[in-house]
């Protein structure tokens, strides 16, 4: 329990050489009489919840904006990815997914044949077409 | 009190706490150092509301970035440097607020056995008053906070002979003052 102002310590003693002096007495008594009006002075009682509060709002705040931007981040990390790769596979789409089901009733009724066989018509087309589109990647057998 | 390089690292030790668990973890460092930041802030403001005010947003601020104080080369003058740059913005946003004399605005602690000292609180408190901001911090952080004048010169930002002055005029103002009080009190 350090109190290098009450008497009869040496106040100059914080290894400090620009202390003033404090030889006389008095001084001493003056300095031991403001250390012990130190704690006259309190916080008051509702500072210490308001401050808990207002800490524990500012912690949920930060957490849900870092939440926030965490979230951003992947999105945009997502989105960034799979734009260039949506757009390099856009050549391939009819194979990979093939006519969309309005696409083959158009193609049906384009053949004149009545819907039914035009249908089939249309089927038979794409199945040979996938055929070739097999036929055409390169696979270990051959090389 | 306590000595003050132990009392840094138990407010490290508070920081460090505050980075782990964040919000929850502030009980223990307001319970540490809330009477003594809100001391050191009423000198600076001059009155109770905006001192508490300071201290409340400067603890916040620590939940916010404990780890900048538990780095720090000595958290207890870092902390008050916060307090204090806190308390200069509150003071200079409420400067229209006309300044208190007396101690009305205080609340104050007063136990059964020190009933009689209290007129030497109040007298030490009003005297402390009426010293120059400059002068008051000086005082504060020497006698209360036990900081030497190189600590007090790093918390105020000033050279260390300027804290030593500042303090020298204070102390003599301060016995000025309370011998006065003490010969108008003898003579009421």
């Amino acid at each position: 329990m350090a109190r290098p102002f009450t008497q009869g310590s040496n106040p100059n003693s914080d290894d400090d050489s620009n202390s003033v002096d404090m030889s006389s007495e008095f001084l001493r008594l003056l300095e031991a009489t403001v250390l012990d009006a130190g704690k006259y002075v309190i916080p008051s009682d509702d500072l210490r919840p308001h401050t808990l509060e207002a800490a524990r709002e500012f912690d949920w705040r930060r957490k849900k904006s870092y939440r926030f931007l965490k979230y951003s981040t992947a999105i945009a990390f997502c989105v960034g990815i799979c734009w260039p790769v949506a757009d390099r596979l856009s050549p391939w789409r009819d194979r990979i997914s093939g006519p969309t089901s309005l696409q083959v009733q158009e193609m049906a009724l384009m053949k004149n044949i009545g819907p039914d066989f035009g249908l089939l018509e249309v089927f038979i087309e794409r199945q040979k077409q996938m055929a070739q589109f097999r036929t055409a990647l390169p696979t270990k057998d051959k090389e | 009190m306590s000595h003050p390089s132990s009392f840094s690292d138990q407010v490290r030790e508070s920081a460090n706490r505050i980075a782990e668990s964040g919000a929850a973890a502030l009980t223990g460092l307001y319970d540490l150092t809330s009477m003594r930041l809100v001391r050191f802030s009423v000198s600076i403001t001059r009155n109770q509301h905006d001192a508490e005010d300071a201290v409340q947003a400067t603890l916040v601020r620590v939940v916010g970035n404990a780890l900048l104080l538990s780095r720090a080369e000595s958290p207890w003058p870092y902390l008050l440097q916060m307090v204090r740059n806190e308390s200069l913005v509150i003071l200079r946003r409420r400067r229209r607020r006309s300044i208190v004399s007396n101690l009305t605005d205080l609340l104050t602690h007063r136990s059964v056995d020190e009933i009689e000292k209290e007129e030497s609180h109040r007298a030490v408190w009003l005297a402390i008053r009426s010293l120059p901001v400059e002068q008051r911090e000086v005082v504060v952080l020497k006698i209360w906070e036990e900081l030497t004048f190189s600590q007090i010169a790093e918390v105020l930002s000033i050279p260390p002979a300027t804290a030593a002055s500042r303090y020298r005029y204070a102390m003599q103002k301060l016995a000025c003052d309370l011998q006065s009080q003490s010969v108008e009190a003898y003579r009421g």
